[in-house]
């Protein structure tokens, strides 16, 4: 594995949701999907040019399945964040919905 | 197949308005080293790639730099959304409003409009690698003066600083496909032939499909 890949960081968004409820946050589950994703990515391309380290293959699937069931959760409480998640929303076709990516910063462009 | 995921690579929250920057960032949107001719280069040259390693670092890191693409634009958006018209004129922005307003358009800092002439895909899997490496090193370098532009606005600087990171990551991913190409020809003379073309006499790379 090359050496700028750590181990999992503790990172709060991993392990410990702030509500009562135990449902995190949508800040919260995005961080959590953004990191698992980018570590899946960077394994990805690495394992493209190493496709024998079996290392390297099982650290992409453990992050690609906190990536997944993330992908579903987020889904399920906030909305699409791919077409083919607009499983859960039988009124409205709700990936259409606002934040897109590049609304971040509270602006007066809608959100 | 292209899929779109509704978030980016890596988060971006510019809260000034700047133009000036603007107009410089703007180079790796549609400029010589920017990430829209790095992701055309790549999805380009992957087709004749006679290797499955390589079509698919090709493919996933041309795939990646679409996602760059969507963050320079974010940034680029960000600094001119909230513009006055002082801050226009001042900036000298206006010379790009009056043709765009305020939308993305693919140009270099310089004004000269995106072109397939900004990269090049040859058909041969040495030249192709090599012109790949090089390019990541283009971008590298302007980042890095993109970072010394910028140095006062830290919500700039961090997410180009991960740009950067990048391009540093997929220069080694590009010489490990070089490596695997020469080692999969004769080492007494790559040259000997072009694997993507004279497909007669290429080694079976076990992909089973020749």
């Amino acid at each position: 594995m090359p050496s700028y890949v750590q181990p999992q960081q503790q990172r709060s968004s991993y392990n410990a949701p702030s509500r009562p409820s135990g449902q995190m946050s949508r800040e919260q589950l995005l961080e959590k999907i953004t990191l698992a994703k980018f570590a899946c990515v960077d394994a990805n391309l690495y394992l493209d040019t190493h496709p024998d380290d079996t290392e390297a293959l099982r650290y992409f699937q453990e992050n690609n399945r906190i990536y997944v069931d993330a992908m579903n959760e987020y889904a399920r409480l906030y909305g699409p964040l791919t077409v083919s998640h607009a499983q859960y929303n039988n009124s409205y076709w709700d990936w259409v919905n606002q934040p897109w990516p590049w609304q971040t910063s509270k602006t007066a462009d809608g959100r | 197949m292209f899929n779109y995921e509704k978030r980016l690579e890596y988060p971006i929250h510019i809260k000034e308005t700047n133009p000036k920057l603007a107009k410089a960032i703007i180079t790796q949107y549609g400029g010589p080293n920017g990430e829209l001719g790095a992701s055309m280069r790549y999805l380009s040259q992957r087709y004749t790639m006679p290797y499955k390693e390589c079509m698919a670092v090709l493919t996933d890191i041309g795939t990646e730099e679409l996602g760059h693409f969507e963050m320079i634009a974010t940034i680029v958006h960000q600094l001119t959304r909230n513009m006055t018209m002082e801050e226009l004129k001042e900036s000298g922005f206006d010379a790009y409003y009056v043709d765009h307003t305020l939308g993305l358009w693919p140009q270099a800092a310089s004004g000269e409009p995106f072109s397939a002439s900004m990269f090049q895909s040859v058909g041969d899997p040495i030249t192709d690698l090599m012109e790949d490496m090089a390019a990541e090193q283009k971008a590298r370098t302007t980042y890095d003066n993109i970072l010394r532009l910028s140095a006062d606005s830290p919500d700039v600087t961090d997410a180009i600083r991960f740009l950067r990171a990048r391009e540093v990551v997929h220069f080694q991913r590009f010489g490990e496909a070089l490596r695997i190409v020469q080692d999969k020809l004769d080492s007494k003379n790559f040259y000997a032939f072009n694997p993507a073309f004279d497909t007669g006499v290429m080694k079976d790379d076990g992909c089973g499909c020749e």
